[in-house]
């Protein structure tokens, strides 16, 4: 009797486990298809990641209704770890497996995780089925899954509830669910219960295997995926992420990526891991504003099921690249197989991806880092716009002005380039050219020297810093664009151009510290000129006159008569999630009088994009709402007198959204907290 | 005319190169030197303070019996279907003054077919002699013939100055004549005097677009030509009572030798309708106040013969339709007269029209950033101003027709 | 069809500034770049070569510098790139200019056509390309709008004047010049690198046989007696006035002033 239970069960373990194996192996071949890159350095760091993102679920708990995940999470692992004494004893009843199976406080433990897993699903089913976000799919694979957790959970409680009754083992002593059973079992007599005990053994056994089976075919690869990807995540600061192309490279025939395979095997892995939770759905401004670009379905689900399909093939076919075959090799291949030949012909864009998702990126990275798995996000969409800039020269028509107007003016306007210092004309400023090796130089950037309402921040500050006695100086016309948007573009070429340039001319001053008023030249500034020989220390105005205000050297007037105004504060991306600076302009705020600082619903972390990132400022918004719009709702819901923010680009956004949604009377203002400061002077 | 710099003299000040238009001279250890852009003007010899610039004037002289041959101003009389273009008329009056100073006849030059009676126009403006060449093969302009033709007439008759409109038709052969018959050519002159001690002819032009002005001459070829734009020169009362003589010449072009055909002649009736080429733009912005005030800016724009923009709130609103918004993510254009109603002036806004010749503002905020860019700024109420500037405007031009 | 472009590297005019204490010109930095509507030649000829094959060369006279001027027509299209460059040519006015580049022409070969933009931005005279078509002895066609009709023995062209346009049909080889109606292409990302790695061909005066006596200074037939600077272009000026009624007439008084009306 006992052998046949034995083979029955090892036929069903080889078959299943080889299934898994099968299915697995396939998945690790098709992400050996992507592009090489270097992910196993740091080995300390990369644990301390996995530890903090997948043991301790740091990511998923920023949100309180992560911890429901962290209870299934471990739960999991407890309910996996059962299965050991729960199987070897099921099929060798004397064996009893060393503190798996004699431990009354790991059954304890258990029995609660178990139970907290149980009380979990049933609120995630809730939350799914009843309450409907919009970020949650409900899917066939959500349903299966929830049901053979909560299947694997009971036929365990059922099967051990039994043997409890049976009798009782002291392991079992602390576990009050198992007890709880036992006592549902009363009255059975010995031999229904052994029975009983014996059915649903084979239930939870066949359920456990079917599990195994099915999770490297779902969505639930995520189980699988997840510590890996968290392991294998970049360790790279927010701002520094995007990765610098070798032009001069000659052997680069194609530069983006246009194609599946072409994307890293990391950025592959990612699509694995999403377990579709739609953090990233809730936070994009695009989504959110009717844009087609939905984050979730299409850097994960859509492009998980282009990979598994064309990576099939080609590994069917043991291609190791789609371009190797020539359209000669792919017309033959078309006449035995037509699928094949359709699916190796996909290009990403197009076939896969519309060019209005790909364009409707602000690059605000909230997806990412809301991404409770460590997927880049970011990175994938700029990979697909250089494919489409420089390798396909098909891009929004707008931003083909926006490139002119930079090479030729060096400002993404096409004003006239040598008006550049025309902002500070009366205000006193030293260039670099006239001074001497002043400690600090501001960088302007193009809307703070061009644009008419940043102009009055650029002064601003240098009212402040020329009150608090810094020695600093602007370049004046030999200050270039930055080369932000561009890059975000995807024109890498033209971005390089103007980095090369700046860097010259700031090595050439051996500028050391620079000041800056525009969190985009900032980030570019201080985390994409290393790539190219420009190491700077920068500092946003906002953190040097804190700086300032601390160690004494600005004085402020606090008894300046200023209006009583409620602000309410808009965090910016590029100094918000990019730098993770989102106090010093809170700070600066706080420090004038009459000002009460208030929150949005969306702040920090989770701030909400102006919508002029990522080269978005230079293109027409037509489709859905405007972001900066539903921007400046979401801060007139606070019932200001006026919004703060920190950059020019959120200033230019948040004023046009204000003459769109604001009654005029209000007259709401939008601030930046150097014009208030520069008023206490 | 050739600059030499006199090392032993030069102490590398640089007021050299603060003066050459063409950023020709640099300081190279201490020493200016000439880069291969110059022209050998002759502006740093001026402006050096040590007279370390040598500058030598006519440094090669052809005989002057030789240039003394030619004698006489000549007009170009451009006419097309039968009429004279004004610019013929303008460039009489201001031959007639050229030919006073150097007490020489004036003559039209006019080529086409059956156009002698044109003549009378030329006595009218001041022509004392009209050249006729008069043929089939002349009736439309084309580069060729007229070249041809010209030329025989310069070698045959030997003027000293030649002038020529600067219209597209001007340009394109007075170029070709001066090649074939080496001479100077200069275009777009805004100014023609005579040097009364040399005779020469002093044609004063626009250059780098207009940042400079030169001053040129034609001293060792004959004749002295130039080009001048329509409008520039002053046209003078005709006198009808004037007659003078028509010399017929006989050109050797025969049409075989043509290699260029006209098939057709389109001439562009109206105004354009397109904002890009337009010549007076009025957009609207988000002062018009809704859709119902828009066509206040159709009006003006109509009233003055031009087409009407819009900013992008204007659009964006759903006032106007897409193809009409200026701007960084519309259209950039650069036209003659540019009246931004209502529209504040932000960057993304200036970026598509900054480059305007004119630009008038109206807007009731005195602060709003158009007004730094405009030529003519109105502060005031764009429903009250633009209805009253429109009827104005027609009345004007009624009495103007009328 | 053999295809050769001359263009020319100028200042950015709109960029040049009068230095309002001094009263001289800023140059100091300006952005060199290719004439506006030598651009445009580029693409009528790149064009046409996309279309009926052919090669285009790109020629340009000036400093060493001005390859960058070429390197931007290569990314733009054109096969190559030719520089005439030598202090010879320096000082050269439109007549020798235009033999020069004549004479560079022979060198290449007997192209089928020559295009140029209609005129330089710094000089604005719109000469070199007639005066080219003259030292050739070839047909020419200026202020050309629109191409209609590509064929091996002749082209059909718009030629605009002064209110309207001509259809000429005009016999190859010939010399056209085009105004910004045929708009240029932004360079592709692929075509500005490859243009980057592409050599230019550097000739100087004896390689094209030029005759001294025709090239630079020597060959000009004009010569620059003085160079000033005009008065101020740009005033702004707020209009005042009791009413709109006043405002309207002082408004259209200045339209009077600057012959708008």
């Amino acid at each position: 009797m006992l052998s046949l239970k034995l083979i029955i069960f090892l036929i069903i373990a080889i078959l299943s486990v080889s299934a898994f194996v099968y299915a697995l192996n396939k998945k690790i071949r098709i992400l050996t298809l992507g592009a090489k890159e270097d992910r196993f350095d740091h080995p300390g760091e990369r644990f301390k990641n996995f530890v903090v993102n997948v043991l301790l679920q740091g990511k998923l708990l920023k949100e309180y209704y992560g911890v429901i995940h962290l209870f299934i999470f471990w739960g999991f692992i407890f309910i996996c770890l059962g299965e050991i004494p729960f199987m070897i004893e099921g099929l060798f009843p004397s064996v009893h497996v060393p503190f798996l199976g004699t431990n009354p406080y790991f059954f304890l433990v258990k029995d609660i995780l178990a139970t907290l897993v149980f009380i979990g699903l049933i609120i995630g089913v809730i939350r799914r089925w009843i309450v409907k976000p919009k970020r949650l799919y409900r899917t066939p694979e959500a349903a299966i899954i929830v049901i053979l957790i909560l299947a694997v959970i009971i036929t365990d409680w059922l099967t051990v509830g039994a043997k409890v009754a049976l009798n009782a083992d002291p392991a079992y002593s602390l576990a009050f669910v198992y007890n709880l059973f036992a006592g549902l079992y009363q009255g059975y007599s010995p031999e229904t219960l052994g029975a009983v005990s014996e059915i649903f053994w084979w239930i939870h056994v066949l359920i456990l295997f079917g599990f195994l089976v099915y999770i490297p075919n779902s969505k639930h690869l995520h189980l699988l995926a997840t510590p890996f990807n968290s392991y294998f995540a970049t360790l790279k600061p927010a701002g520094t992420q995007i990765t610098a192309m070798d032009l001069e490279d000659k052997t680069l025939t194609e530069y983006g990526v246009g194609k599946i395979e072409n994307f890293t095997w990391k950025q592959l892995l990612d699509s694995f891991a999403c377990g579709e939770c739609g953090r990233c759905m809730d936070n994009c401004p695009a989504n959110i504003s009717g844009k087609p670009l939905n984050p979730k379905q299409l850097l994960s689900r859509t492009l998980k099921d282009h990979l598994l399909e064309k990576g099939a093939v080609m590994n069917r076919l043991d291609i190791k690249h789609a371009e190797d075959l020539s359209a000669e090799d792919l017309a033959k291949l078309s006449r035995t197989d037509r699928e094949a030949a359709q699916t190796l012909r996909k290009e990403l864009i197009g076939d896969i991806f519309t060019r209005d998702e790909l364009w409707a990126c602000t690059t605000c990275r909230a997806c990412q880092t809301n991404c409770p798995v460590s997927n880049e996000h970011v990175n994938k969409i700029i990979d697909m716009r250089r494919y489409e800039v420089m390798n396909e020269n098909n891009y929004p028509e707008e931003l083909q002005l926006a490139f002119r107007n930079l090479e030729s003016k060096f400002n993404p306007w096409g004003i006239s380039w040598s008006d550049r210092a025309a902002w500070a004309k009366d205000l006193d400023v030293k260039t670099m050219k006239t001074a001497e090796n002043p400690e600090y130089l501001f960088w302007v950037g193009c809307a703070g020297s061009f644009d008419n309402r940043a102009k009055k921040v650029s002064a601003a500050t240098a009212k402040i810093l020329k009150a608090a006695g810094v020695d600093f100086a602007i370049l004046g016309k030999e200050e270039k664009c930055c080369g932000d948007f561009v890059r975000r573009a995807g024109n890498e070429y033209l971005f390089q151009l103007m980095a090369k340039e700046n860097i010259g001319i700031l090595n050439n001053y051996k500028v050391k510290k620079i000041i800056t008023n525009c969190p985009h030249c900032f980030n570019t500034l201080k985390n994409e000129y290393p790539q190219f020989g420009g190491n700077f220390e920068v500092i946003h105005h906002t953190q040097l006159i804190n700086q300032l205000i601390k160690e004494g050297k600005l004085k402020l007037n606090k008894n300046v008569q200023l209006p009583e105004q409620k602000i309410v504060y808009h965090d910016s991306c590029y100094l918000g999630r990019y730098q993770q600076e989102f106090d010093a302009p809170r700070a600066l705020f706080k420090m004038v009088p009459g000002v009460q600082l208030m929150e949005m619903d969306r702040n920090r972390d989770k701030s909400f994009c102006c919508g002029a990132g990522g080269s978005r400022m230079w293109m027409e918004e037509n489709i859905g709402d405007r972001i900066n719009n539903l921007r400046v709702e979401q801060a007139l819901a606070k019932e200001p007198q006026a919004i703060g923010a920190n950059c020019p680009y959120c200033i230019t956004m948040l004023e046009d959204g204000v003459k769109d949604k604001a009654n005029p009377e209000q007259n709401v203002l939008v601030l930046d907290p150097a014009e208030l400061i520069a008023k206490m002077i | 005319m050739s600059v030499k710099i006199l090392e032993n003299l030069c102490n590398g000040c640089g007021a050299c190169v603060d003066k050459c238009p063409f950023g020709a001279v640099e300081i190279v250890a201490g020493i200016a030197k000439f880069k291969d852009n110059c022209t050998g003007c002759g502006v740093c010899g001026k402006a050096c303070p040590n007279k370390a610039i040598e500058v030598t004037r006519k440094a090669k002289k052809t005989p002057e019996n030789k240039l003394d041959a030619y004698q006489g101003v000549w007009v170009f009389i451009e006419q097309r279907n039968g009429k004279i273009d004004t610019v013929a008329l303008e460039l009489l009056s201001e031959g007639r003054k050229l030919a006073n100073e150097l007490e020489v006849e004036l003559a039209g030059v006019l080529l086409g077919e059956n156009v002698g009676e044109l003549a009378k126009e030329c006595f009218a403006y001041g022509a004392e002699k009209v050249y006729l060449i008069d043929a089939p093969v002349f009736k439309d302009y084309r580069t060729d013939p007229y070249t041809t033709a010209i030329c025989e007439l310069i070698n045959s008759y030997k003027p000293e100055i030649v002038l020529f409109g600067a219209t597209n038709n001007g340009r394109d052969f007075a170029a070709r004549i001066g090649v074939r018959i080496t001479t100077g050519l200069t275009a777009d002159c805004t100014q023609l005097s005579i040097d009364p001690e040399t005779r020469l002819l002093r044609q004063t032009r626009p250059a780098f677009g207009g940042n400079v002005m030169a001053t040129i001459l034609c001293q060792n070829h004959r004749p002295q030509m130039a080009t001048v734009r329509p409008k520039v020169m002053k046209m003078a009362e005709p006198d009808y009572t004037r007659t003078g003589e028509i010399i017929r010449y006989q050109s050797s072009v025969k049409e075989e030798d043509v290699t260029t055909k006209i098939m057709d002649i389109v001439k562009n009736l109206g105004h354009s309708v397109n904002l890009q080429d337009a010549e007076i733009v009025v957009s609207g912005g988000r002062g018009i106040g809704g859709p119902e005030h828009y066509h206040l800016i159709m009006e003006l724009a109509e009233a003055l013969g031009g087409v009407a923009g819009a900013s992008r709130v204007a659009v964006d609103s759903g006032w106007v339709p897409h193809e009409r918004q200026v701007g960084q993510t519309g259209k950039t254009v650069s036209p003659k007269l540019y009246v931004a109603c209502g529209i504040s002036g932000a960057i993304q806004h200036q970026a598509g029209m900054k480059t305007s010749e004119i630009i008038v503002a109206i807007n009731t905020d005195p602060e709003a950033p158009i007004f730094s860019i405009a030529t003519y700024g109105i502060v005031g109420d764009l429903h009250k101003i633009v209805p009253l500037l429109t009827q104005k405007i027609k009345e004007l031009k009624l009495k103007a027709t009328a | 069809m053999e295809i050769v472009v001359c263009i020319k590297q100028v200042p950015d005019t709109t960029e040049v500034k009068i230095d309002p204490v001094k009263n001289t010109l800023i140059r100091d930095g300006v952005p060199s770049i290719v004439n506006p509507t030598d651009e445009c030649a580029a693409e009528a000829a790149i064009r046409i070569k996309e279309q009926y094959g052919g090669k285009v060369t790109v020629l340009a006279m000036g400093p060493p510098m001005a390859a960058t001027a070429l390197r931007k027509c290569l990314a733009m299209g054109a096969d190559e790139a030719i520089l005439i460059s030598d202090f010879a040519f320096a000082g050269a006015d439109t007549w020798a200019t235009s033999y020069s580049l004549a004479k560079a022409i022979e060198h290449v070969g007997k192209p089928d056509l020559i295009f140029c933009g209609k005129q330089a931005i710094d000089g604005d005279t719109g000469q070199v390309g007639p005066g080219i078509a003259e030292h050739l002895g070839l047909s020419q066609t200026t202020y050309v709008q629109k191409i209609r009709e590509v064929h091996p023995d002749y082209l059909v062209v718009e030629r605009a004047f002064e209110g309207g346009f001509e259809v000429i049909k005009v016999k190859l080889p010939a010399v056209i010049t085009v105004d910004k109606n045929i708009e240029p292409r932004y360079p592709s990302v692929k075509g500005s690198i490859k243009a980057s790695r592409t050599g230019i061909t550097t000739w100087n005066a004896k390689d094209i046989k030029a005759s001294p006596e025709k090239t630079g200074l020597n060959g000009s037939t004009t010569q620059v007696a003085q160079v000033f600077n005009p008065e101020v272009k740009f005033t702004s000026e707020m209009l005042k006035g009791k009413n709109e009624e006043e405002l309207c007439d002082l408004l259209i008084g200045k339209f009077k002033e600057r012959e708008i009306l």
